[in-house]
């Protein structure tokens, strides 16, 4: 049992802590991808940067102004990993992570909220003069993806296993989900239509960089070799019940999470939940076969909204 | 080291003659032996360690650093175990007469009955619930936690100052500080017996249990706190979880049929003992302050009805009112038949005309203050302050006399602090917590607190003050 409020706050605090940790990754994989083909291919890299931004509807982005001597990665980052005023930056995710963790202290252990702590000040230095030069970007990417790795991790083993426990998971489960959603929605329907056409390595590039962008592509590889084939590949991020990024395990997580809640098992978001479980479980061959997934990530999506709402009036607003 | 004794007072760690007392010689031969580089480089650590771990607490008024560290000064204030047993027995003693003095003024007033203290004095301040009358805490204990404020004069005698019965804070810090001179200093904790206070969250817990309603044999204690802009806010959650109960903000409490209950994820659950950490006006939307958003509407009934204890009680503030505080070494020798063991500051009442006009005249020579305010706020320090500044204060006081009393300057005594690298006389003060549970007992020291600019008087962290950790010695065991 425990204060409404608290609960709340430990879901928001997971799913902030998930929502920055992906962010930040995207920035990572973009910035590494720009690297690469920044001076063979200046529109690919574009490209990507744009599949970034749609990937992440919401977010505020100033009109960029490019200089050489930064080039593409450089205004991005500021903008999605320092810039407070865009809720969607990693600045962000984690002041609010921190905020909640803050007014829930007593419900933390002091190695959460320590090196939360630390992670959002690592950052905030940072925001206040912004980065200029793109190896110090690379640096400061890499450190916070660190920083809230170090924090999961705290969590991961101090955390009590109890009701709080499973609110924050719950909110990092439904988070993950809804990320990863995004960045297909965002990137399938181009490459699924490109995939024959372009370039060798250019393909295998952009697969890679959807993988990385997910966090999957070694747990990929690991199963299906490097080969890259487009079905595989989307197959796996759907449908693969062990990569802990895939909708289907995603949606698992969600589901099991809500059962342990009070009067959690046939609760209005557990039969939603418990519904896509079963049509990520045994439908795959009909979600496949549709030509545009983007119908697909769109509805799901939906329904994610919807069991957002419902654990929200019945146990954050009592 | 650099070392500059203290002249003109009292200075804690050097005698007259500039040699260091007994019980600081090894301090100051250990800090002598660490050396200048390897302070420095420990004291940023140390500043590290408290913003890393989220230690702050909010200023007012200030956009800039809303969220500040309290500047905590890395030699430790040292005090013997004979005088410290004189201050407890001293403090236990004024904690005793001032709830006798609460269950009486809220039940029969033999006290302004028998002219001890005017009524006015009592029944004309705000602080004063005459909503309560009637109504008596269980155990009749009204101040569970107190905070008392001491310093020393330039003799070095102790001096209670002012009794904080509302809702006294600070003693975070006396565990934190604690612990990060432990992790920083090691090896000067090898050298005294300090006496352990790590135990405070379970003998403020016990403390609250014992003052539970009579029937609940496992009572749920809850922590309300205003919430995480209130410059508290890191003691509240942090002594929340060193108890191990919830903290609860005004709106996670509903009361319903005269009872209280607190909103969680499986509906609501009752409530039976509540450590309040906001003001008396704020408790209650229907009994105080209608305009209240922190408080929680019905409380003060649930609380007439005894079905919840608040801690501490309800209108426990006209103890610590600064004109009551003129009184309390009578209301000592009227309820116990005993003189004050520790002595108190001379006070000049603004109630009383003749003590008005002097305070009016001699405003230069005296520190003013309102009766009813506290953390050094609405306080004139005649000596320092401008013609313009007293002027001003002056027509205040004319306003509302009975709401001020002056006090002479007393001078403070300092204490060697850590400050550019050298360690330079600062004024300290100290504030002991008693805790009155099945029986009253104070944590051995307290929260030292400590003024960091050079010359000043005023030692509240929201004025820039610091502070230090604070050693009671015990017997070594043999």
């Amino acid at each position: 049992m425990m204060l409404s409020r608290v609960g709340g706050s430990l879901y928001w605090m997971g799913r902030y802590l998930e929502r920055g940790e992906n962010v930040t990754r995207l920035l990572a994989v973009t910035s590494d991808f720009t690297i690469e083909f920044g001076g063979l291919d200046e529109a690919l890299a574009q490209a990507e940067w744009n599949d970034l931004v749609r990937s992440l509807p919401g977010s505020k982005i100033p009109s960029i102004d490019f200089s050489p001597e930064q080039g593409l990665t450089v205004p991005y980052v500021n903008a999605m990993l320092l810039d407070d005023r865009n809720p969607l930056s990693v600045r962000h995710s984690l002041g609010r992570a921190r905020e909640n963790a803050r007014s829930i202290r007593e419900a933390l252990t002091q190695e959460v909220f320590s090196n939360l702590n630390e992670a959002f000040r690592g950052l905030e230095d940072h925001s206040r003069k912004g980065i200029e030069d793109p190896a110090i970007s690379a640096e400061v990417v890499a450190k916070t993806h660190r920083a809230i790795l170090t924090t999961l991790g705290a969590i991961e083993h101090t955390l009590s296993r109890d009701q709080g426990w499973t609110f924050m998971k719950f909110g990092e489960a439904l988070e993950r989900t809804l990320r990863t959603l995004m960045v297909l929605r965002a990137k399938l329907p181009l490459l699924r239509v490109e995939a024959g056409s372009v370039d060798l390595p250019v393909f295998y590039a952009r697969w890679r960089c959807l993988l990385r962008s997910i966090a999957s592509l070694e747990n990929f590889r690991r199963v299906h070799g490097a080969g890259l084939d487009p079905d595989e590949v989307v197959r796996f991020l759907l449908f693969d019940p062990h990569t802990p990024r895939s909708i289907r395990c995603g949606l698992t997580r969600v589901k099991a999470y809500l059962a342990q809640l009070p009067d959690g098992d046939r609760s209005k978001a557990a039969r939603i939940a418990g519904r896509l479980v079963a049509v990520m479980t045994y439908e795959d061959d009909r979600i496949l076969a549709q030509p545009d997934l983007a119908d697909f990530c769109d509805e799901t999506s939906l329904e994610l909204g919807a069991i957002h709402e419902a654990v929200e009036s019945q146990y954050f607003s009592v | 080291m650099k070392w500059t004794p203290h002249r003109d007072g009292f200075d804690e760690v050097f005698d007259g003659s500039g040699a260091p007392r007994p019980h600081y010689e090894r301090i100051v031969s250990t800090l002598d032996s660490i050396g200048k580089r390897e302070i420095k480089r420990r004291e940023q650590l140390q500043h590290l360690s408290l913003l890393n771990q989220g230690i702050t607490f909010a200023v007012y008024g200030d956009d800039e650093g809303s969220e500040r560290v309290l500047p905590f000064d890395l030699v430790p204030r040292i005090i013997p175990n004979d005088e410290w047993l004189r201050i407890e027995a001293g403090l236990a003693q004024r904690v005793t007469a001032l709830n006798l003095f609460l269950a009486d003024i809220y039940s029969d007033q033999k006290c302004l009955k028998d002219g001890i203290l005017p009524y006015e004095l009592v029944l004309g301040r705000p602080e004063y619930r005459r909503e309560l009358r009637g109504i008596l805490p269980q155990k009749n204990v009204f101040t569970h936690v107190v905070g008392t404020d001491l310093i020393r004069d330039d003799a070095g005698r102790y001096l209670v100052l002012e009794d904080n019965c509302r809702v006294p804070s600070g003693v975070s810090y006396v565990l934190e500080n604690r612990s990060l001179l432990q992790r920083s200093f090691p090896e000067i904790f090898a050298q005294y017996p300090v006496r352990p206070i790590e135990g405070y969250p379970s003998m403020l817990l016990e403390t609250l249990r014992n003052a539970a309603p009579r029937w609940g044999s496992n009572p749920r204690c809850v922590l309300l706190s205003p919430g995480m802009f209130n410059s508290a806010y890191f003691e509240h959650s942090f002594l929340a979880r060193e108890m191990g109960i919830t903290l609860v903000e005004g709106r996670d409490l509903t009361v319903e049929n005269n009872h209280v209950f607190m909103r969680t994820t499986e509906g609501i659950q009752p409530v039976d003992v509540i450590y309040r950490r906001i003001d008396d006006d704020f408790l209650d939307p229907l009994a105080f302050r209608r305009d209240s958003q922190l408080g929680v509407a019905g409380l003060i009934n649930a609380y007439r009805e005894g079905n919840v204890s608040i801690i501490n009680a309800p209108g426990a503030g006209i103890a610590d009112n600064k004109a009551v505080y003129a009184y309390v070494p009578d209301l000592i020798r009227y309820y116990l038949g005993e003189e004050a063991s520790i002595e108190q500051v001379p006070t000049y009442l603004g109630f009383r005309p003749d003590d008005f006009k002097f305070m009016v005249e001699n405003l230069d020579k005296l520190v003013v203050k309102t009766t009813g305010d506290a953390g050094g706020y609405g306080m004139l320090v005649g000596p320092f302050a401008s013609a313009r500044e007293r002027g001003e204060y002056r027509e205040r006081m004319a306003a509302d006399p009975g709401n001020y009393i002056g006090q002479p300057l007393v001078e403070l005594s300092c204490h060697p602090t850590y400050i550019d690298g050298e360690l330079q006389p600062r004024r300290i003060d100290l504030r002991p917590f008693i805790l009155y549970g099945d029986r009253i007992r104070a944590l051995p020291g307290g929260l030292t607190r400590v003024a960091l600019v050079a010359g000043s008087y005023v030692v509240n962290s929201s004025q820039g003050g610091g502070s230090k950790d604070t050693w009671v010695l015990g017997n070594r065991a043999t």
